[in-house]
């Protein structure tokens, strides 16, 4: 009879540890994510981006003022170079336009929205602040600093990537992000620093997302506002053209 | 050599049917050599002449560039070095990059040629092919489109087109341009998507008023796949003055597709050849074989009169090689006649535009033509009649393996 009870205590301790340990790597991705986009995107933002893209030796760089309101419109305008000043572009859910003052707006397929926005670079979506769709299945584990998820894009996804891997503060703020392509090589390695406080959230002014072949392009984030208020229809074509009275 | 024409007379109908057996596989081989020459040549002429010239020079592709080519802002050095090589036909300087056609609503993802119209005229057939407006002129600001993306985008002659251009290395250029020409392209894909616009007006949309992609060559006396050794002596030549950033292309690195295609060729008809054959040579030894047993009492007669058996299998086989080097030339004249009546009547129109389409595809006319040439024709006659003496070789051995005795007794 002991020896029923001592193993029957024995089994208890292993399914309690097991449910433990369970429950650790159980953390609620989603939520964790939700957090994140949370604070990276707010309901709406404003900021001046400046970007330096390296491509084989040579550095070209960008000046551009960014509007995102939710996840589905953005507006892009070039301040520099000057030859590029007052182009821009703009994303009204899945339709996606460019604006040059030469030759006026220019509707792009909606597959453009994932291309390098001049040739080389990050993209409308990276630009736009849209950072974790709904394209993956996430896990969570804790870290030694927060939390590090794991992210596998559905079958059906239409993503380039293999896996994500993303490293997250305590408070939320994305530190690391390494994009995996399908055979399991690093395709590129994102870096986020120079964490500022906005309006009581952290939030990363300096992202490096360098590639596995040395290239490299440096985001510098300017005057972030958070939750400002934009008019939906702001985001509309009418708003390229009024840019060249300023 | 008498016995042999005498037995070949003696029984004429299978001398007939051995004849045949020779002369169809040949006359099928000659024939279908002129149609995989045409197909070949139309394919080469199709590719080397609208895009890729016989080579290119370029600078070699750096990572990160997506489907753009890298920038050249020395082509003239380039085109220095090239007037220091002999067998040089022609050379010209291209702009290629990727970009967006758009009209309203409609856009499509393109290729901008920029070209020197005066130079690229006389060789690429994109100014042959246009059926709507003109090709582009010196010092014209216009594009010529595909019939295909004219559609598309729901365009016609002087109408105005967007050009949205991204280099990796100049940034996002726009303009806009007239159509001057529309192309009927012979392959769906490229009307879709390749417009010609003159070199400044590519230049402008690169931003880099210097720009180009390559060096596009053409070499003296090449006339088709069969004169690649021309393209290699040029270009070997050539890569020894290049500095080491540039590279040499040929038109089977830039059109891997094309040469792909032909590579299948070559395999298909080794297949048909050793079907023909093979069907050939088992006619040939059949006939011989029966036409032995048939003779089995005259053949121990001449055996025990004194001929030696390698004089027997001299008799069987002069007669084998005899109806064999007749079939042949009769097959071989079958075949060259036929194809030569094919291309009197211009060629043979493909049935149903299902077929005409895939054949525009990859790169053909839906048009069969023949192109004959002498030294396959030889070759196939030469390999049948080696074939029809092989295959007499085993009637002619137990010919000559007969006890004189046996043979004589023998009743059919």
């Amino acid at each position: 009879m002991n020896r029923i009870i001592a193993w029957i205590t024995l089994l208890a301790i292993v399914l309690i540890g097991i449910s433990a340990i369970a429950q650790e790597d159980s953390l609620d991705a989603e939520a964790i994510l939700n957090r994140v986009n949370s604070i990276w995107q707010g309901d709406s933002f404003h900021g001046i981006i400046g970007l330096d893209i390296s491509l084989s030796g040579q550095t070209k760089s960008y000046k551009l003022e960014v509007w995102t309101l939710g996840e589905r419109q953005a507006l892009i305008r070039v301040l520099e170079p000057e030859i590029d000043l007052n182009s821009g572009y703009l994303q009204m859910g899945d339709d996606l336009w460019y604006y040059s003052p030469a030759v006026g707006s220019i509707k792009l397929p909606s597959v453009a929205l994932g291309d390098a926005l001049f040739g080389a670079g990050p993209s409308l979506d990276d630009l736009s602040r849209g950072t974790l769709s709904d394209d993956y299945d996430a896990t969570a584990e804790s870290a030694e600093t927060g939390y590090f998820l794991t992210l596998i894009p559905h079958s059906d996804a239409p993503v380039v990537y293999g896996r994500l891997e993303i490293w997250v503060s305590a408070d939320y703020v994305i530190e690391k992000l390494i994009y995996y392509d399908q055979r399991g090589d690093v395709l590129q390695m994102a870096d986020f620093s120079d964490i500022i406080e906005v309006d009581e959230r952290k939030f990363a002014t300096t992202i490096v997302i360098e590639d596995a072949y040395g290239d490299k392009t440096i985001e510098r984030i300017e005057e972030p506002q958070f939750d400002l208020e934009l008019d939906a229809s702001f985001f509309s074509l009418d708003t390229f053209n009024s840019w060249e009275d300023h | 050599m008498k016995a042999a024409i005498r037995h070949l007379k003696r029984n004429r109908g299978r001398t007939i049917l051995t004849l045949l057996a020779v002369m169809i596989p040949v006359y099928f081989l000659v024939f279908m050599f002129g149609f995989s020459n045409s197909i070949v040549s139309d394919m080469f002429e199709t590719a080397t002449r609208i895009d890729t010239g016989h080579f290119q020079i370029r600078y070699i592709e750096r990572h990160g560039m997506g489907s753009a080519i890298p920038l050249m802002h020395d082509s003239e050095s380039v085109l220095a070095d090239l007037d220091q090589i002999d067998g040089i036909e022609w050379r010209t300087v291209r702009l290629d990059m990727p970009a967006l056609a758009s009209v309203a609503d409609r856009s499509q993802a393109v290729y901008v040629q920029g070209v020197i119209p005066e130079e690229i005229a006389p060789i690429s057939s994109i100014r042959d092919l246009v059926v709507k407006g003109t090709y582009l002129k010196k010092g014209q600001s216009g594009a010529v489109i595909g019939e295909e993306l004219a559609d598309l985008l729901n365009v016609g002659v002087g109408d105005q087109i967007t050009l949205l251009g991204a280099h990796p290395e100049t940034g996002l250029g726009a303009l806009k341009v007239p159509v001057v020409g529309i192309y009927r392209a012979p392959i769906s894909a490229m009307g879709r998507t390749v417009i010609h616009t003159t070199l400044t007006t590519a230049r402008q949309l690169a931003r880099s008023p210097d720009a180009a992609t390559a060096v596009i060559v053409r070499v003296n006396d090449v006339h088709g796949p069969r004169d690649v050794g021309k393209i290699e002596a040029v270009t070997a030549q050539l890569r020894g003055l290049l500095p080491d950033e540039l590279e040499v292309l040929d038109w089977r690195d830039l059109a891997p597709q094309v040469s792909g295609y032909m590579g299948i060729l070559q395999p298909v008809m080794i297949v048909f050849a050793v079907i023909f054959f093979g069907l050939g040579a088992l006619v040939v030894l059949n006939t011989l074989y029966l036409s032995v047993m048939e003779r089995t009492r005259e053949l121990g007669l001449i055996i025990s009169l004194g001929a030696s058996r390698w004089r027997v299998i001299r008799m069987i086989l002069t007669e084998a090689g005899l109806i064999a080097v007749i079939g042949a030339v009769y097959g071989a004249l079958i075949g060259v006649a036929l194809a030569w009546i094919v291309e009197a009547f211009g060629g043979i129109p493909l049935p149903g535009a299902d077929l005409a389409n895939y054949m525009k595809v990859v790169g053909m006319k839906p048009v069969l033509h023949m192109m004959i040439s002498w030294s396959q024709v030889v070759i196939s006659a030469a390999a049948m009649v080696g074939v029809a003496v092989l295959a007499a070789w085993f009637p002619a051995y137990r010919a000559s393996k007969l006890e004189p005795v046996e043979a004589m007794r023998y009743v059919e």
